[in-house]
């Protein structure tokens, strides 16, 4: 039932188009994580800022709120080359799974738009809407994650072709979740219990930012808060994560429980990242500066999130490997153009990085009064 | 063949794509022409010392950022996930072929969105010239993306050397990649007006709101003088058999094709005069209607360009129905029953016509025909006999140029002609 590969190849060796895919994979999920964990900490401190009458919560609220229609935009603009580079390498099993639930699979558009413009209305009216607002933020973050539940459907429903001819037989209309999938509510935890983590280890960074433009007792008072977010949701990580691990079927498991150095190593790596990462942020807690060890926290974090999803890829080649493997499809290399997508890449990089400290640094008013 | 086919009801794919690719066409061409418009309004505030146009171009850029990041982005993921649904095997062919021009758009982009973001957000942190050369680049980037993906685009229907060399510049630089270029460009700067006449419109001071209106319907002035040129230009290079279609070999599309032309004039005649001749009643509601029907003017000119490339989704290599040419004599040698991975029934026999035909169907035809919406076939073989229908089944491609010859075997052919004849009996499915 698996459709054959394109029969025009690959035109890059396998390997580096695997390698683009875990980068901007990577990428996309660390800024998927700091948008969604950042709404959720947002509306949730907001709301807090109410009930106890704190100033900072509001504060904080509103700068975080005020970043995420950028960060918004940055996870699709780096969500759209991985959906390249896994059409390009495992196409044959994603439009499959995409096809048998195609009606969910399209809601992903109109969902993010609706979210998209929730978070844009969060950020730039959120004073005229008064309280509403916190509603507008639930809403959006709830849409978000709908959006997320839909891509672990797919992704999980790819990796299972045994199952496709059922699903077909009685769901040619394209109305289909994967329900019956054993990892898809711990796969979708796991993604999603990491989202308030990253964005409250980045408000370490979010401190440090701050520091020299804002009184002691906030920045610091922000770093904190930020570990906290962090702390709790790792901890509770720590329960999704092995919840998932054992949900996955014994061959898929086992090299990454000892059957195979590598990939035992990397998993366990990856894991030691986090804990790693649990103990310096414990610190931050503790020290009366408490951003140094909050970096370096957020920097294990970022570490084991790449780590994962290394991991991930491999657990994906697990389930195809009796039958697929991308090593296998034919490559006709079209080196010139390799070449110049990488120095338009180096380029792009260059020139955002341009834009990027041209508005941090704020080199004055585009138009003082004429 | 390979894929799984997704019923659509009513709709059907095509449709489905159009209606999602028409929407991304109107916003993201506007993102490119409006990135232009942004910068030389600017320049001109500047230049005239006018704070009036400054702010103005100030609450356009809010309005350009909410509806080309937001809807001109995700309705681009959009067409992505509906051609992936719908058409799996050409997108396939699309991807692998262009997988680095996709990955060089995709850089571009990236630049295109953060230009934005840098831009608007720019306007109190970034000196005059800075502010500027943030704009230019979000223009410059805009428009390589435009140029890389209509690389793609142009390629579907004048694959040309691409069929026999298989060399991605040949398919790249194709037959139509210039004139579909010089026209998409020249359409984006007439978008950037349009768009630009309804913001204008809004404002309040009266003197500042009758130059800004006037000023906007200049910018439709470039593309009404070269697009027929650039028209001209492509349907010279274009196959002669698309060609025929547009002009009369498919009244449909002859239609369209007219409509788009005589809308688009509409809008020059009408949008240039009554702003430039009486801007002050110029009112937000002429300025919708106008934009309106730039809609309507991209929707029917993208139909008609996937209309004219009828009965391919890539010229000469793969049929509407994803069966490759280089794949016909094999599926008409095993039927397209046993050639797909994914048929409901794997051969006719005696007992299953009916349903092996209405399976036929589903791999053959759906791709373009529904049962009874968008492109029904129920009103086409109302009454129709079934041997009649069977001797039409034998001559598709040459009754109509839009179709592929039949690609099933003889059995199969004999079960689509039984359950089509089924079709005239039935009352319409509600």
């Amino acid at each position: 039932m698996i459709p054959d590969p394109d029969p025009i190849g690959l035109p890059a060796p396998a390997w580096l188009l695997t390698f683009l895919l875990l980068l901007t994979f990577t990428l996309h999920i660390l800024a998927m994580n700091f948008t969604l964990g950042g709404t959720v900490i947002a509306v949730v401190s907001d709301f807090l800022g109410r009930r106890r009458g704190d100033e900072r919560y509001r504060r904080l609220a509103q700068h975080l709120v005020s970043l995420l229609p950028i960060t918004l935009a940055a996870t699709i603009t780096l969500g759209v080359a991985p959906l390249l580079f896994v059409q390009t390498l495992y196409g044959q099993f994603f439009y499959t799974s995409s096809i048998l639930m195609a009606w969910p699979w399209m809601a992903v558009v109109p969902l993010v738009i609706v979210a998209y413009y929730g978070i844009y209305l969060y950020a730039w009216q959120g004073e005229r809407l008064g309280d509403r607002r916190i509603w507008v933020g639930a809403g959006s973050a709830l849409l978000l994650v709908i959006v997320a539940f839909l891509y672990v459907n797919n992704i999980t429903l790819m990796l299972t072709p045994d199952r496709w001819h059922d699903i077909y037989a009685s769901h040619s209309n394209g109305l289909f979740l994967n329900g019956e999938e054993d990892t898809l509510v711990p796969r979708l935890l796991h993604f999603l219990v990491a989202a308030p983590a990253v964005a409250g280890a980045a408000l370490v960074g979010y401190a440090l930012f701050i520091k020299n433009r804002s009184p002691e007792g906030y920045w610091t008072w922000a770093a904190r808060y930020g570990a906290v977010w962090f702390l709790v949701f790792t901890l509770i990580q720590a329960a999704v994560g092995p919840l998932f691990l054992f949900r996955l079927p014994t061959a898929v498991r086992d090299p990454f429980v000892g059957d195979d150095t590598l990939r035992t190593v990397l998993l366990v790596a990856g894991i030691g990242a986090a804990v790693l990462g649990l103990m310096a942020m414990a610190a931050a807690l503790h020290l009366r500066n408490p951003v140094p060890p909050g970096l370096a926290a957020g920097l294990c974090l970022v570490a084991s999130v790449s780590l994962m999803s290394v991991t991930r890829h491999l657990v994906r080649d697990e389930y195809l490997s009796p039958r697929f493997s991308t090593g296998d499809l034919a490559v006709d290399s079209q080196t010139v153009l390799i070449v110049l997508f990488f120095l338009a890449l180096l380029g792009g990089v260059a020139v955002v990085g341009y834009m990027l400290q041209a508005i941090l640094r704020g080199s004055g008013p585009a138009q003082p009064e004429i | 063949m390979n894929y799984p086919i997704w019923d659509v009801p009513l709709l059907g794919g095509g449709l489905l794509i159009a209606g999602v690719a028409i929407v991304h066409v109107f916003i993201s061409q506007f993102a490119v022409g409006g990135g232009l418009f942004l910068v030389l309004t600017e320049m001109k505030g500047y230049r005239e010392g006018d704070q009036g146009i400054i702010d103005y171009v100030r609450l356009h850029s809010r309005f350009f950022v909410l509806l080309t990041l937001v809807m001109g982005a995700l309705t681009g993921v959009g067409i992505w996930f509906t051609i992936g649904l719908v058409q799996p095997a050409g997108t396939s062919t699309l991807i692998h072929t262009f997988v680095w021009i996709w990955a060089l758009e995709w850089v571009f982009f990236a630049v295109e969105i953060a230009a934005a973001v840098v831009y608007y957000y720019g306007w109190d942190r970034l000196d005059r010239r800075t502010h500027l050369t943030v704009g230019w680049i979000y223009f410059g980037a805009a428009w390589v993306s435009l140029f890389l993906v209509n690389g793609i685009l142009s390629f579907m229907l004048t694959p040309g050397d691409w069929l026999e060399t298989h060399n991605i510049q040949d398919g790249f630089f194709n037959a139509s990649f210039f004139p579909s270029t010089f026209l998409r460009t020249f359409a984006t700067v007439a978008l950037a007006g349009l768009y630009a006449l309804v913001t204008a419109s809004l404002l309040r001071d009266e003197n500042l709101r009758s130059k800004m209106i006037a000023y906007s319907a200049r910018w439709l002035v470039p593309a009404f003088l070269l697009l027929p040129i650039g028209g001209l230009w492509y349907f010279a290079v274009i196959p002669q058999d698309a060609t025929d279609l547009a002009v009369g070999g498919a009244p449909v599309v002859t239609v369209f094709l007219l409509t788009s032309l005589a809308l688009a004039a509409l809008i020059f005649v009408y949008g240039v005069g009554a702003a430039t001749l009486e801007p002050r009643r110029f009112s937000i509601a002429t300025a919708l209607v106008l934009l309106a029907m730039g809609l309507a003017v991209v929707g029917s000119s993208e139909f008609v360009r996937e209309a004219i490339r009828k009965p391919y989704i890539i010229y000469d290599y793969m049929y509407s129905n994803s069966i490759r040419l280089e794949d016909v004599p094999t599926v008409r040698a095993q039927g397209a029953l046993a050639s797909s991975k994914w048929a409901k029934v794997s051969a006719v026999t005696p007992e299953n016509r009916i349903e092996a035909g209405k399976e036929v169907f589903r791999l053959l035809c759906s791709s373009c025909h529904t049962v009874d919406g968008y492109n029904a076939i129920r009103p086409f073989v109302k009454g129709w006999p079934e041997e009649y229908i069977y001797q039409q089944l034998g001559q598709l491609d040459v009754l109509k140029s839009v179709m592929p010859p039949f690609l099933g075997n003889e059995a199969e052919r004999d079960a689509l002609a039984a359950w089509l004849a089924t079709l005239g009996d039935e009352e319409p499915q509600p």
